[in-house]
């Protein structure tokens, strides 16, 4: 729906024929989009046209809109065409000579006569007239030409002016929500034809299992698989509903399934309950209905299992069942705030708080920090601000103190250590010898995407490695683990060569590494992008000497050891701002961007507007009032959108005085740590 | 390159040890030793009380005077009644090492240096504290500008005790001077050192503390005042027991002077800071599904109900607990265990409270243990570091019926550790053991050629299973090719000894 076509034509005053025009290259770039990503083979061309109906105009404060369907509906009874073909001369170059009520190709007709646009005449015509009578006080005209489109009116409305008017009478004439409604009754796909593609994208499992089938043909004597995607608070304070759609099988009232949760692991017993859903109902809306069962297809909300979910999961009946694929949200928390209470004894309402706060939004993470302190993580500032709000009024309900937002950094490394840190255990009888190396940013995404995991067969994943990025395959072999997680962006690759009782310390090696990438040696943040390759080992002869105890810490002494060395810096996130203002109010956009340490890196005037598109990369950590010192040096004619786009490293070391130092102490004072980066000698031995 | 792992040991002879500020021990005159070590009156002491064999504990850093001290002594006392040193303890110095002085059957047990004053059982105990100077003149001034107005409390660390009433004293004086009311009520505490069994009959207005009592006066309305109303000057410099009274009192202030510095400062300000990271344990505590006990005393009164009071309660809580004894702790002693997610550290008052930062799994107090398992106990900002007031609280809610088996007890609880979602394990469960065998989650490969292993809800065995080598030839070989399982090893009797030279290296 191409919507706010209410300002076309109230601040624009655009001419029909320029509407349409603008019409047409919305139309095209939204086409060009889809072109982009669309899978011809699974679900054929999803290229949108008017003509097709599969395009609405309106606007969406003022609830009105229209398809062309529904003018060429109205239309075809009086010309006697069908309505289809009706349709097809509503858009593109069809023009109607009113005269000789012919339609041609060509603007003018033989006499040099004009003609006008199908579309404009039939469409935009009755339109920009009521649009025309109502706000230039032609009350009556406008009162006449909606008897004579078949709108009424109550008396009361009559009496409305103006804005008002002009309101109830687009409500009344074209209502978006019929235009909307048609739109999805006749373009969407079945669910029964939807999921017959869907189903590789929605099913983690084999696709010839009898739940893939079932999805596949949204078969309701399937096994029961459902995705609860949305927890939807109730009136009863601190419940929810899960809110979620049936893919297969029929949910029913006291009915017994498996909740799986997003760490569920087939076959294990790990984030599974099997419980009862109490009640299913129906979700219209403010209001609720409860009903018996609800087959494969349908939008569904399920009460009782609300305690076993935090922000979704896959419900099934079956118990060879995998997940249903989780919903990725393109927002990652950057921007954090401590909470605390204002008196220590509310502590635990709090925490009760916190854990409906995470559940009532999906973007929103809470967690505690090392130090303590209670940490709210949110999309930005402005979404940061919605969720301490609700937090204090809603879900917990107690006096909250916050402190100013922060950014989460990450640590990182920036060249390959200038020699291998040598870390010796407890017990001095084992050493180990780790060098630190930066990872490309290219790969560390691919890894952050979850492209490159650890569950990846390794010898698949080493040949990528060696031909993409240039690793030596015996290497990349040989990476024993991917750190904080699975799809973590550090990597351990043994690069040893024929040392005695290896494999036993793996394990210990790999709890190192986890335990020291949480957090690094700089800043205490997580780090990201390193690669960890242990050059050499020697260790005991007894088992007892190389036991967890004595690896483990010193693993961890050896990371810190490796990365001090190998140029430790650290990355900030940043965001992508896009911004649109008149030309007149650029200056103040550079000014306040350089300002902010922002460059701008794409600038187009939007064709057909006086508007000017900018792109422009902004450190996170600059963003706070951006918004508003924006407005007041542009007098309020831009409007940003800023979303997470990337990491980018700061320039420095850590480890030497500077800006990225200074960082790295006003992180580790907050954190009431030393404020002084930790020396070398505290994590490498002398031979 | 001579490792260290096969030399004769002359590496070590040689070794030059590193000694801290804390490890010099001057050497010390006879005089010194007479009037810092209380000679005289501990003579006096045991010659009294008839003690024939005396256990003499010195902390580490002050060994390097205990030959003069205990030669001093003997010579004062009756030639049959011996003198022993005991060195190295095995947990923290502040506490009276019982069982090292059990082994030379002493009598009576003198204890040197800083202490924690926690109530022994066994042995009566002579405490010596030593003495630190004092200005007790500018204390009271410093005081008296800073902390007008308030009532107070005095409490004073070890080596300050002798010095109470002196302070006491100019206090009252600076109070006099002025003629105005400076300060409300001062009270002083006494550190009272008996070999008295704990009683808990007393009442809460005069101990709190153990070893440290004091008796507050009914304020104006007559009646009974507390802590509340009360702000701490306490004398001494920055340590464990400051940390701990700051805890566990929930007074208007705590003050610290130190004698050494000569500052007076607020310590209260940390309060929440320190709060906050133990409710940060709490919630780790909370998350873990294997617990370990870790004894760290073997002197303070009733550590052995409390171990009992833990296990019930981790019982109850249907988890795993392990219990430990591992002397002093260190972080490469407890990383041994990987498969333990939180250790709770049952020790004297003072020791409990570690900063776990460098220790792969968080240590608790038990007290923490408690808000962490008990579903009617709630985090109110109080404090309990105190094994007694600890253990009436678990056993109260021991002795409530047990009504946590109903079905919804495995509802998830959210973790704030993770931010999500935590399910719990659960262990010794009457009905998860009668499943056993039904489910298959509960069978597992032992190795590539499908051989299977039932495990028992046994968390180690549990553990083992996550690692990638696991030894007896359970583990997948890459190069074995043929489809033959490898025979499993058996267990084989390893050497015997000390590592420094083994049994059969000899």
């Amino acid at each position: 729906m191409i919507n706010k076509v209410d300002r076309a034509l109230l601040e624009l005053q655009l001419p029909q024929e320029d509407l349409y025009q603008t019409f047409c290259r919305v139309v095209e770039n939204v086409n060009v989009s889809i072109a982009t990503y669309q899978d011809e083979n699974a679900m054929g061309s999803l290229l949108v046209s008017p003509e097709l109906g599969t395009v609405a105009f309106g606007s969406g404060l003022h609830a009105w809109g229209f398809t062309l369907r529904q003018f060429a509906t109205r239309y075809a009874k009086k010309f006697g065409v069908e309505r289809n073909k009706m349709m097809a001369k509503l858009w593109g170059d069809n023009f109607f000579n009113p005269k000789t009520k012919k339609w041609s190709s060509k603007s003018s007709d033989t006499t040099g006569k004009h003609s006008d646009r199908g579309f404009n005449m039939f469409a935009l015509d009755p339109i920009y007239k009521i649009f025309g009578a109502t706000m230039n006080g032609r009350k009556e005209e406008a009162l006449a030409l909606i008897d004579k489109l078949g709108v009424t009116l109550t008396s009361e409305e009559r009496d409305l002016v103006d804005k008002a008017l002009l309101k109830v009478i687009m409500r009344k004439f074209l209502p978006a929500a019929e235009a909307l409604m048609e739109m999805i009754c006749i373009h969407l796909p079945s669910p029964v034809k939807a999921q017959g593609y869907r189903c590789g994208g929605l099913y983690e499992g084999p696709q010839d299992d009898e739940c893939a089938m079932g999805i596949r043909k949204c078969d309701p004597n399937a096994p029961l698989m459902l995705y609860v995607s949305k927890m939807v608070p109730t009136s009863d304070k601190g419940r929810f509903y899960a809110f979620g759609r049936v893919f297969s099988g029929t949910v029913k009232s006291g009915q017994k399934v498996r909740i799986q949760g997003p760490n569920y692991l087939p076959g294990s017993k790990s984030d599974l309950f099997v419980k009862s859903i109490q009640r299913t109902i129906l979700m219209m809306g403010r209001y609720i209905e409860s009903i018996e069962d609800c087959p494969a297809g349908n939008i569904i909300g399920l009460v009782g299992v609300d305690q076993y979910l935090l922000k979704s999961g896959t419900l099934t009946t079956s118990e060879t069942a995998h997940n249903l694929k989780v919903m990725k949200f393109s927002v990652s928390p950057v921007v954090q705030i401590a909470v605390d209470v204002k008196n220590q004894q509310d502590l635990p309402k709090l925490v009760e708080g916190l854990k409906r706060l995470s559940k009532s939004d999906p973007c929103v993470l809470c967690y505690t920090s090392e130090s303590g302190e209670h940490i709210v993580a949110g999309a930005g500032e402005l979404h940061l601000e919605i969720c301490l709000k609700d937090l204090e009024e809603d879900h917990a309900q107690v006096p909250i103190k916050y402190a100013d937002p922060v950014v989460g950094y990450r640590e990182t490394v920036q060249a390959e250590s200038s020699v291998a840190a040598l870390s010796k255990s407890p017990n001095k009888h084992n050493r180990i010898h780790l060098s630190a190396a930066p990872i490309q940013e290219e790969l560390t995404q691919l890894m952050e995407d979850g492209k490159i995991t650890a569950r990846d067969d390794f010898k698949e994943r080493a040949r990528r490695l060696a031909d993409e990025f240039g690793w030596d395959v015996n290497d990349a072999r040989k990476i024993w683990a991917f750190a904080p997680e699975q799809s973590g962006t550090n990597l351990l690759v043994d690069m040893t060569k024929g040392v005695q009782y290896l494999n036993e310390i793996k394990d210990s090696c790999v709890s190192g590494l986890l335990w020291a990438v949480k957090e690094g040696p700089c800043a205490e943040e997580p780090m990201r992008g390193c690669r960890f390759n242990i050059m050499d080992v020697t260790l005991h002869a007894d088992s007892i000497h190389r036991g967890a105890g004595q690896i483990l810490p010193t693993m961890r002494r050896a990371i810190y050891g490796a990365s001090l060395l190998a140029n430790p810096g650290l990355q900030e996130p940043i965001y992508l701002v896009e911004i649109q203002c008149p030309e007149n109010a650029m200056g103040g956009i550079y000014g306040v961007l350089t300002r902010r340490r922002g460059h701008v890196f794409e600038e187009a005037q939007r064709p057909g507007t006086p508007l000017y598109n900018i792109k422009a990369y902004l450190p996170v950590a600059e963003s706070f009032g951006f918004t508003a010192d924006l407005r007041s040096n542009t007098g309020g004619q831009a409007f940003p959108q800023s979303v997470f786009d990337h990491w980018e490293i700061m320039k420095g070391n850590a480890n030497e005085p500077g800006k990225v130092m200074e960082v790295c102490k006003g992180i580790r004072k907050r954190k009431g740590l030393v404020e002084d980066l930790p020396a070398l000698d505290r994590f490498v031995d002398k031979l | 390159m001579a490792s260290s792992i096969d030399n004769d040991g002359s590496a070590v002879i040689q070794r030059q040890i590193d000694s801290g500020p804390a490890q010099t021990c001057e050497p010390l005159a006879v005089s010194d030793a007479l009037v810092i070590y209380e000679v005289e009156q501990t003579a006096a002491v045991i010659t009294e009380g008839n003690y024939r064999r005396i256990a003499l504990q010195f902390p580490d850093h002050l060994l390097g005077h205990s030959t003069v001290v205990s030669a001093e002594l003997q010579s004062r006392i009756d030639s049959d009644a011996k003198v022993f040193i005991l060195a190295d303890t095995s947990y923290g110095s502040c506490c009276v090492d019982e069982v090292a002085a059990d082994h030379y059957s002493a009598d009576l047990v003198v204890h040197y240096g800083r202490t924690c004053l926690s109530l022994s059982s066994r042995i009566p105990v002579y405490y010596v504290f030593g003495r630190e100077p004092v200005d007790p003149d500018h204390c009271a001034e410093l005081v008296s500008e800073k902390m007008a107005g308030r009532n107070l409390l005095v409490l004073s660390d070890v080596p300050y005790a002798y010095a109470m009433p002196d302070v006491m004293q100019a206090l009252e004086q600076q109070r006099g001077n002025d003629g105005a009311r400076v300060f409300g009520q001062v009270v002083s505490s006494e550190i009272t050192v008996a070999d008295r069994l704990y009683d808990p009959k007393t009442t809460t207005n005069s101990t709190i503390v153990p070893g440290r009592s004091w008796q507050l006066p009914p304020n104006a309305s007559g009646e009974a005042s507390s802590i509340a109303d009360y702000s701490i000057l306490y004398l001494g410099a920055e340590s464990l027991t400051l940390t701990n009274i700051i805890l566990t009192m929930r007074s208007q202030g705590v003050f610290s002077y130190d004698p050494a510095t000569r500052t007076l400062r607020e310590e209260s300000h940390k309060v929440n800071r320190h709060l906050a990271r133990r409710y940060k344990m709490v919630q780790h505590a909370r998350d873990a599904d294997v617990i370990g006990i870790v004894v760290g005393t073997l002197a303070a009164t009733r550590y052995l109900r409390v171990i009992e009071a833990l296990k019930a309660m981790i019982r109850r809580a249907h988890k795993k607990f392990y219990v430990f004894v591992v002397g002093k702790l260190n972080v490469a002693k407890l990383a041994n265990f990987a498969e333990i997610e939180t250790y709770v550290l049952v020790a004297c008052p003072e020791n409990s409270l570690v900063d776990s930062k460098d220790f792969i799994s968080p240590v608790v107090t038990p007290f923490e243990m408690q808000l962490a398992l008990s579903k009617s106990r709630q985090w109110t900002g109080d404090y309990v570091t105190d094994f007694h007031a600890f253990l009436d609280d678990a056993e109260r809610e021991l002795a409530e019926p047990d009504n946590s088996d109903d079905d919804d007890n495995d509802e998830p609880h959210f973790s704030l550790i993770t931010g999500t979602l935590k399910q719990n394990r659960r262990f010794n469960h009457p009905r998860s053991q009668s499943a056993v065998g039904a489910d298959s989650a509960q069978l597992a490969t032992m190795n590539k050629h499908t051989e299977i292993a039932q495990y028992m809800g046994s968390a180690g065995a549990e553990y083992l299973l996550t690692r990638s080598f696991r030894g007896l030839g359970h583990d997948d070989d890459p190069d074995n090719k043929s489809n033959e399982p490898l025979p499993a090893v058996l267990a084989v009797e390893g050497r015997s000894g000390i590592a420094r030279g083994y049994a059969n290296e000899k």
